[in-house]
C-alpha cells in the first residue's frame, strides 16, 4: 500500500519534472514568466506617470475658458472672482459668447441674468471638456456660494461668530492596527484596502493572461500537436499519474510566474509610494494590518486561486487539438474571467453565502475579508473548499477529455480513469 | 539542357556545430525526357540543393538554370517552370483536392477553360476521384500523398522536382507514385529526383548523382557507376562511395 | 496593377476567405464575440454602477443617537438611507457597535440644545463612531454629515435671521446644453471616450486569429513553400489575404457596432444625468465608414505581425503587445482639443482614431477626413507589402541563420545594441532610481558610472572591439574645439526652441517644470559638486554610451544622416520623459553629427557638459530668459563656430573607420 504510494509519487515527480524541464526550454514561457514582468511594469509605470505630467500640463496650460453675459455680470460677482482666482478656469471677454461657444472658442456661458434666483450654465455638448467643464464650474460654485454669504455677514457689521456650531469628531472602534483610529485613517485604510485588493486582482489577471498558458498549452497540446501522446499513452504507469504530474508542473510555473508578476509589481509600487507622503503612510498602515496569520491566509487564497487557473488552462490546453484551438478559446475565457473579479473592487461587496460559491470572484473576495479584517471562518473555508473541488473536477475533466480522445482508448475499460483525488 | 545546378553552395550556421556547408559546390544537368536522381543518406543536402534550385533558399554561391532561367536573376520565371513534390509539405486541411488544385492551377497561370478537364485527367492518372472531393483533413498519408503530387503537376509544368516523395507510402501508392514518374519522362517532362531507397532509384532513374556530406561524390548512369566501382548493385556501389570519403576525411 | 494582378489577388482571396470560414472559431470570434462580449463591456460597468447605487439606496443604516439629540434627531428621521434605532440619554458606543445594534453612533453632548442657543467660547462637540473595516460604512458616515452640516445649516440660519442679516439664498447653477441641431453624428461624451477605444479593441481581437490562420498557417502547415513555389507575385498573395482579413474585421466590427449601437438604444438611457450614452443612428453609420481605413491597415500590420511568426504559439504570444498597441493608439482621443487639422491626419492609424473622435463629437470636416483615410490606405499598402518580403525569410521558413561572428564581421550589431538598450533601461529604473532617491547629486554620479558607463564598456569589452577605435576615443583637430565651444550656445537655444514648440502638443506641467530647479536649489551640495554629478559626469558617460558605443557599433550599417537620426532618436528616448524627448533628440543628432564630422568624441563631450552646466546655472539664477534675448549673439557665435568646425574637417584618413574588425 505505502510502497504502491511513493511509487506513485515518484512517477508524478518524475512527469512533472520532465514538464518542467520541458517548459523551461521554451522561450516563450522564460518571456512571459520573467522577462515581461521585469519590464512590464516599469514601462507601465513609466508611461503611466509621464501621462498623468502630460494631462496635469495641458490642463495647466489650457484652463476652461468660459465668458459671462454682459449683463448679469454684477448678480455674480463672487463667482468670477472665484474663477478669475483658479487655474484651471479662464474668464474671457466676449462680444457675441453664445457664437464663440458653438464654434468651440469657450467651454461654458454663463448667464447671471436672473441671478441669484437661477444662474444659467450654458454647454456645448460637443466639447471634448463638457464634463470637465461641468464639475469644474459646479464645485467652483460652492466657493462662490460661501463667499457670498461671508460677504452679507460682513456687510452687516456684526462681528458674531455665526458659523462656530459644532465640531465633529470621527473615532473608529476596535481598528485595523489594533487602536482607535479617526477619518482620515478610514480614508487611508479604504486606499490601502482597495490598493491591496487590485494588486490581488492584477495578479489574478496577470497569471491568467500569461503565467499559466503557455505552461499549460506545453503540457498538454503539445503532445497532441507534436504527435507524442501516443507514446506517452502507452507508458507503463497510471495515466492520471500523467495528468497530476502535468498539472503540478503548470501549477508551479504559474506560481513561479506569480511571484516574479508580485516582486517587481511590488518593487514598482514600493517605488511609486515612496515618492508620494500620502501614499507612503497609506502603505505603512497598510502593512501594519500583517500580521502572521494574514499572511498565512493571503498566501493560502494565493494559492487556491493559482491551482484554479491552473486547472482551467490544464482543461483547455487538453481538450484542444491544436495550439490555435486552445488560444481561441482561451482569449474568451480570459473575458469572463477578468471581468468577473472586478466587482469585488466594489465597496459592499463582501464574502457571503451567495458570493462564496462564485468561483475566482470568492478568492478575491476572500483575500478582501483578510484584509478588511473580516475573516468568517465557516464561509472562507467554504469557498476555499469549493474552489479545491472545481479545480479537482476540472483536472479530472481535463484527464477524461485529455486520453478520451485518444483513438486508441476508445474502449470503455481504458477510458475510465483511477481516482484521482488520491 | 532543361535544368542545369552549376556550383551550388549553401552555408548553414548551427550553435553546435559552427558554420558548416550544407551544399558544397553541386553541379549536374538534367534534360527533356529523363529522369535524374539524387541519392544520399539523411542530411546529406539533398533537400537543401533541390530547395535552392525551387527558389525557396538562396544559394551561398553558385546558381542553377532551369529551362534557361537563373533561379537567382530570374526567380519568377524559375517558378513558372517547376512542380514541386515533397513528403514534408502540407495541405490546406479545410478544402478538398479539388479547391486545392484548382487554386494553385490558377495561380501558376494555368489556362482557365482547360484548368477543370486537366484536374479530372490527373485525378484519373493518380487514381483520385473517390475522394477529390472531401476535405483533406479527413484522408489518409496516401490520399494526401497523392493530392501533394497532382498539386505539382496541375499546371503541367516542364520541370518536375521531387524531394524524397515514398517516404513513409506503402508499396501499393510508391507502385503508382513510380508509374507516374514514368509517365512524365515519356511525356517529355525533366524529373530530379531525391530519394534515400536505392532500389528505387535503380528502377527509375536514369542518371544520378550520389551526395554525401553536402559533395557530390559520384554521378552518371547506373551503368558508369558500375563500370567505375565494379560492383552491381546501387546499394553496395553507394556503400562504397560513401566509405571511401569517411576514410579519406580519417 | 495589371488585369493579372487583379485576378492573382482574387483567388488567393477567394480560396483564403473559403478556408478561413469554413474554421469554426473564426465564426465565433466573428459572431459571438461581437454580438454579446463587446456591449455588454460596454454597458456592464455602468450597470454595476447603477446595481451599487440602487442598493445603496435601498441599503439602510442602523444609526444610535446618544446624549441630547433632540435638535437633530428631525434630521436623522428624515434621512433615507438611516434608520434610528436607538436614542439613548447615555451609553457606551463601543458596546452598541460590537453588538451589531448600530452601524453607526453619535454622541452629543448632555446640554447640547442649551448650547446651540448661545455662542459658547467653545464649540460643543459632535462625536461619530464606526467600524472601519466595513468599506460601506464609509458611505454611512458620509450620510451622517450631512446630516449634521444640515443642522448646521439650520443653526446658522437662525442666527443670521436673528441678527437681522439677508443672505443669498440661492446661490446655485442650472446647466444646459446648446442646442446643436447641424451635427447629427454627435454622442454623448462617455461614448466619444469609449468608443473609439473599444472600436479598436474589438478590431484586434477579431483580426488577429484570421491573420495568424491565413499567414502563420501556411507557415506551420507547411504550404508556404508551395505557394513561395508558384508563379504568383508575392505581393499579390499578401494583398489577397489582407483582404480576407479586412473582410473579416469588417464584418465583426460592423455586427460588433450595431450591437453597441442597439444596447445602448436599449440599455444606455437609464444612465444618471452626467453619464447619459447617446449614439445617435448617422454617428454610427458615420463609424462604419471611417473604420474602413483602420480596418485595412490593423489588417495589414496583422499580417506584417503573422509574416513574424513561425508558430501560432508566437502568434500568440506577439498578440498582447499588438492590442496594447492598438489600445495605445486609440489613446489619443483622450486628449482635448487635438484636431486632425493638426497634422495628426498625416499619422496612420492613430488618425482614424482622432477621424472617429471629431465624426462622434458632430464635427465633419470632409477634407481631413478624406487625407487621413487616403494616409491610412497608402500605409495599409505599403504594410502589406513589406510583410510580403518576410515571408520568404530563410530564417523564418528553415531556421537558416548567420554565425554570430559573420554578423558582426558584417557591421550588423542590431541585437547587441538592444540588448544595451534593454540592460541600461532594467538598470536605470531599479539601480539608477534608488541611487538616485538616495542622494541625487552624488547618486547620479554613481549611475552615470555604473549604470551608463559599466554596460557600454562591458558590451564592447566582450564583444572584442577596440575601445578607442570604437568610441573615436582620438584627439580631433584642435579648431574643432574652439568650434564646439562657439556653438553651445547655439545649442542650447536650439532645445530650447525645441521645447517651447513641443510645449504646444506636450505641455509639461508646473510641477515638472520646477523640478529641476528645486533639485538644484534644495539640496546643500557646493556648486562645484552639483557640475560634476549632473553636467561632467553625465557628458563624459553618456557620450561614451551614446556617441561612443552605440555610434561605433551602428556606423558599419548606416550612412552618416542615419546614425545622427538613430542616435539622437536613442538618446531622446532614453531621458523617458515626454516631455524631453524632443528637445533632447534634436541635442542628440547635433552631438551625434558633431562626433561623425570631427570624427572624435571630445567635442561632443565638451559641447554637452557645458550644455548641462548652462542649464544647472540657468536654473539656479533665473538666466534662461536673459540669455534668450541675447539670441542674434549666440547666432553670430554659432555661425563662427560651424566655419570652424568645417575648416577643422579631418582628412579623409582620419575619419572614423566604419569596419570595426579587431
Amino acid at each position: 500500500m505505502l510502497h504502491g504510494i511513493i511509487e506513485r509519487l515518484q512517477d508524478i515527480a518524475t512527469v512533472a519534472g520532465k514538464e518542467l524541464r520541458h517548459s523551461f526550454r521554451d522561450s516563450h514561457v522564460l518571456i512571459y514568466t520573467v522577462f515581461v514582468p521585469l519590464v512590464l511594469y516599469p514601462a507601465g509605470l513609466v508611461s503611466l506617470s509621464e501621462y498623468t505630467l502630460w494631462r496635469e500640463g495641458l490642463a495647466e496650460t489650457r484652463p476652461v475658458r468660459v465668458a459671462f453675459m454682459a449683463n448679469g455680470k454684477e448678480n455674480v460677482p463672487e463667482l468670477i472672482d472665484v474663477l478669475k482666482a483658479t487655474k484651471k478656469v479662464a474668464v474671457t471677454e466676449s462680444v457675441d459668447p453664445m457664437r464663440e461657444l458653438e464654434e468651440g472658442k469657450l467651454e461654458a456661458v454663463i448667464d447671471g441674468t436672473r441671478a441669484p434666483e437661477k444662474i444659467e450654465v450654458k454647454l456645448n455638448p460637443a466639447s471634448d471638456r463638457f464634463l470637465e467643464s461641468k464639475m469644474s464650474i459646479l464645485t467652483h460654485s460652492f466657493d462662490a456660494r460661501a463667499q457670498a454669504m461671508k460677504k452679507a455677514v460682513d456687510a452687516a457689521g456684526s462681528n458674531t461668530p455665526v458659523n462656530k456650531v459644532f465640531q465633529i469628531a470621527t473615532t473608529s472602534v476596535g481598528t485595523v492596527g489594533g487602536h482607535k483610529a479617526g477619518l482620515r485613517d478610514m480614508e487611508v485604510t479604504a486606499f490601502s484596502t482597495t490598493l491591496i485588493l487590485v494588486a490581488f486582482y492584477g495578479y489574478t489577471m496577470l497569471i491568467i493572461t500569461v503565467g499559466a498558458i503557455y505552461p499549460a498549452l506545453a503540457a498538454f497540446t503539445e503532445e497532441a500537436e507534436k504527435k507524442t501522446k501516443s507514446t506517452t499513452y502507452m507508458l507503463p504507469i497510471d495515466r492520471s499519474t500523467i495528468t497530476i504530474g502535468k498539472f503540478l508542473a503548470v501549477t508551479m510555473l504559474t506560481l513561479l510566474s506569480g511571484a516574479v508578476n508580485f516582486l517587481s509589481m511590488g518593487l514598482v509600487a514600493v517605488y511609486f509610494t515612496w515618492k508620494m507622503e500620502w501614499l507612503k503612510r497609506a502603505l505603512a498602515l497598510a502593512l501594519k494590518q500583517y500580521n502572521l496569520e494574514t499572511v498565512v491566509l493571503l498566501l493560502i487564497v494565493f494559492l487556491l486561486s493559482t491551482l484554479l487557473v491552473a486547472a482551467i488552462y490544464s482543461l483547455i490546453a487538453a481538450s484542444a487539438k491544436s495550439f490555435k484551438e486552445a488560444q481561441n478559446i482561451s482569449s474568451l475565457i480570459l473575458m469572463v474571467v477578468t471581468i468577473l473579479p472586478m466587482v469585488a473592487l466594489f465597496p459592499g461587496w463582501a464574502l457571503d453565502m451567495k458570493t462564496a460559491f462564485i468561483p475566482i470572484l470568492n478568492m478575491v473576495l476572500a483575500a478582501k475579508s483578510v484584509v478588511t479584517d473580516s475573516v468568517n471562518p465557516l464561509i472562507f473555508c467554504l469557498a476555499c473548499l469549493e474552489n479545491l473541488l472545481i479545480a479537482a473536477v476540472l483536472l479530472y475533466m481535463s484527464q477524461i477529455i485529455f486520453w478520451g480522445k485518444d483513438p486508441a482508448s476508445s474502449s470503455a475499460e481504458q477510458l475510465a480513469p483511477t481516482s484521482i483525488s488520491g | 539542357m532543361s535544368l542545369q545546378a552549376i556550383g551550388l553552395t549553401k552555408r548553414f550556421f548551427d550553435s553546435k556545430r559552427g558554420e558548416f556547408n550544407a551544399v558544397q559546390s553541386v553541379s549536374f544537368e538534367c534534360s527533356k525526357g529523363e529522369i535524374f536522381g539524387l541519392l544520399g543518406p539523411n542530411g546529406a543536402g539533398k533537400t537543401t540543393t533541390l530547395r535552392m534550385i525551387t527558389t525557396i533558399l538562396k544559394p551561398t554561391e553558385g546558381t542553377a538554370l532551369v529551362n534557361g532561367f537563373d533561379v537567382v536573376k530570374d526567380p519568377r520565371q524559375v517558378r513558372k517552370q517547376l512542380g514541386f513534390v515533397s513528403a514534408d509539405t502540407g495541405l490546406y486541411d479545410r478544402l478538398t483536392p479539388r479547391e486545392i488544385l484548382t487554386y494553385f492551377g490558377k495561380l501558376s497561370k494555368y489556362p482557365k477553360e482547360k484548368l477543370q478537364p486537366r484536374i479530372v485527367e490527373i485525378g484519373n492518372m493518380l487514381q483520385m476521384e473517390s475522394f477529390l472531393d472531401s476535405r483533406c483533413e479527413k484522408l489518409s498519408t496516401g490520399m494526401r500523398q497523392k493530392v501533394s503530387i497532382a498539386r505539382a503537376i496541375v499546371h503541367d509544368p516542364p520541370v518536375i522536382i521531387m524531394d524524397e516523395p515514398t517516404t513513409g507510402l506503402d508499396v501499393l501508392t510508391s507502385q503508382v507514385l513510380h508509374r507516374f514518374v514514368i509517365q512524365c519522362k515519356e511525356a517529355g517532362k525533366c524529373v530530379v529526383f531525391s530519394s534515400h531507397i536505392m532500389s528505387e532509384a535503380e528502377k527509375l532513374c536514369d542518371r544520378m548523382a550520389i551526395i554525401h556530406n553536402g559533395q557530390v561524390l559520384a554521378s552518371g548512369t547506373l551503368e558508369e557507376l558500375r563500370a567505375e566501382s565494379g560492383m552491381h548493385y546501387l546499394e553496395d556501389i553507394f556503400l562504397n562511395v560513401v566509405k571511401e570519403t569517411v576514410s579519406d576525411v580519417r | 496593377m495589371t488585369s493579372d494582378d487583379f485576378e492573382e489577388i482574387k483567388v488567393v482571396f477567394a480560396k483564403d476567405l473559403i478556408e478561413v470560414l469554413r474554421d469554426y472559431r473564426t465564426l465565433i470570434v466573428m459572431i459571438i464575440m461581437p454580438v454579446i462580449i463587446y456591449p455588454a463591456l460596454l454597458v456592464l460597468p455602468s450597470n454595476i454602477a447603477q446595481h451599487v447605487k440602487h442598493d445603496y439606496k435601498n441599503k439602510r443604516y442602523n444609526i444610535c443617537l446618544i446624549g441630547d439629540s433632540s435638535p437633530a434627531i428631525e434630521f436623522f428621521r428624515k434621512a433615507k438611507v438611516l434608520t434610528l434605532t436607538k436614542v439613548l440619554e447615555d451609553g457606551n458606543p463601543d458596546k452598541l457597535l460590537a453588538a451589531h445594534v448600530a452601524d453607526i453612533v453619535v454622541t452629543f453632548p448632555q446640554e447640547f440644545t442649551a448650547q446651540l442657543q448661545t455662542i459658547p467660547k467653545q464649540s460643543p462637540r459632535v462625536n461619530i463612531y464606526y467600524d472601519a473595516r466595513r468599506d460601506q460604512n464609509l458611505l454611512a458616515l458620509a450620510e451622517v454629515r450631512l446630516v449634521l452640516s444640515q443642522l448646521r445649516g439650520k443653526i446658522v440660519q437662525q442666527r443670521l435671521d436673528a441678527l437681522g442679516i439677508k443672505t443669498p439664498q440661492k446661490y446655485e447653477l442650472t446647466f444646459s446644453e446648446l442646442k446643436v441641431e447641424n451635427k447629427k453624428s454627435l454622442a454623448s461624451e462617455p461614448v466619444r471616450n469609449l468608443l473609439p477605444f473599444m472600436l479598436f479593441t474589438m478590431l484586434a481581437v477579431s483580426i488577429i486569429y484570421p491573420a495568424l490562420d491565413v499567414i502563420t498557417g501556411e507557415r506551420e502547415r507547411n504550404t508556404l513553400p508551395l505557394l513561395l513555389m508558384s508563379a504568383t507575385k508575392r505581393h499579390n498573395i499578401m494583398y489577397g489575404k489582407c483582404l480576407v482579413v479586412f473582410l473579416i474585421g469588417f464584418s465583426a466590427l460592423m455586427i460588433g457596432l450595431s450591437s453597441i449601437y442597439i444596447f445602448i438604444q436599449l440599455a444606455g438611457q437609464r444612465a444618471d444625468d452626467l453619464l447619459v450614452m447617446k449614439f445617435p443612428l448617422d454617428a454610427l453609420l458615420m463609424c462604419m465608414l471611417i473604420s474602413i481605413p483602420l480596418v485595412v491597415t490593423l489588417s495589414s500590420l496583422s499580417i506584417l505581425l503573422a509574416s513574424w511568426c513561425k508558430t501560432f504559439q508566437q502568434g500568440q504570444g506577439y498578440f498582447v503587445p499588438f492590442l496594447f498597441m492598438a489600445m495605445g493608439a486609440s489613446s489619443v482621443c483622450s486628449l482635448p482639443e487635438l484636431q486632425l487639422s493638426s497634422g495628426v491626419a498625416f499619422i496612420p492609424v492613430v488618425n482614424t482614431a482622432l477621424s472617429l473622435k471629431e465624426v462622434l463629437a458632430g464635427h465633419i470636416d470632409v477634407l481631413w477626413l478624406s487625407i487621413s483615410a487616403l494616409v491610412t490606405m497608402i500605409f495599409a499598402v505599403y504594410v502589406t507589402y513589406l510583410a510580403s518580403t518576410i515571408l520568404d525569410s530563410e530564417r523564418l521558413l528553415y531556421g537558416v541563420t548567420d554565425s554570430r561572428a559573420r554578423r558582426r564581421l558584417s557591421g550588423d550589431y542590431g541585437l547587441e545594441i538592444m540588448l544595451l538598450c534593454f540592460t541600461t533601461f532594467f538598470l536605470m529604473f531599479y539601480v539608477g532610481q534608488t541611487l538616485q532617491g538616495w542622494d541625487i547629486i552624488v547618486g547620479s554620479l554613481f549611475t552615470q558610472v555604473l549604470v551608463i558607463l559599466l554596460p557600454a564598456v562591458a558590451l564592447l569589452k566582450h564583444l572584442n572591439l577596440p575601445l578607442v577605435k570604437t568610441m573615436s576615443l582620438k584627439a580631433p583637430h584642435p579648431l574643432s574645439f574652439l568650434g564646439a565651444l562657439l556653438v553651445t550656445p547655439l545649442c542650447i537655444l536650439l532645445s530650447i526652441g525645441v521645447y517651447n514648440l513641443q510645449s504646444q502638443i506636450v505641455p509639461a506641467p508646473e510641477a515638472f517644470t520646477t523640478m529641476f530647479t528645486r533639485l538644484i536649489m534644495d539640496n546643500d551640495k557646493p556648486l562645484w559638486l552639483c557640475l560634476l554629478g549632473i553636467a561632467v559626469a553625465p557628458g563624459i558617460c553618456e557620450e561614451l554610451l551614446f556617441r561612443g558605443a552605440i555610434l561605433g557599433l551602428v556606423r558599419p550599417k548606416l550612412t552618416p544622416l542615419q546614425q545622427c537620426i538613430f542616435v539622437g532618436v536613442l538618446f531622446g528616448l532614453f531621458h523617458m520623459s515626454v516631455f524631453r524627448v524632443a528637445p533632447t533628440g534634436v541635442l542628440g543628432v547635433v552631438l551625434t553629427a558633431l562626433t561623425v564630422w570631427t570624427g572624435s568624441i571630445y567635442p561632443s563631450m565638451l559641447v554637452h557638459i557645458l550644455n548641462n552646466s548652462a542649464a544647472i546655472l540657468m536654473g539656479k539664477y533665473h538666466l534662461e530668459e536673459t540669455f534668450v534675448s541675447y539670441w542674434p549673439a549666440t547666432v553670430l557665435l554659432g555661425l563662427v563656430g560651424l566655419v570652424l568646425l568645417i575648416k577643422a574637417k579631418p582628412k579623409k584618413s582620419d575619419r572614423l573607420p566604419e569596419s570595426l574588425g579587431t
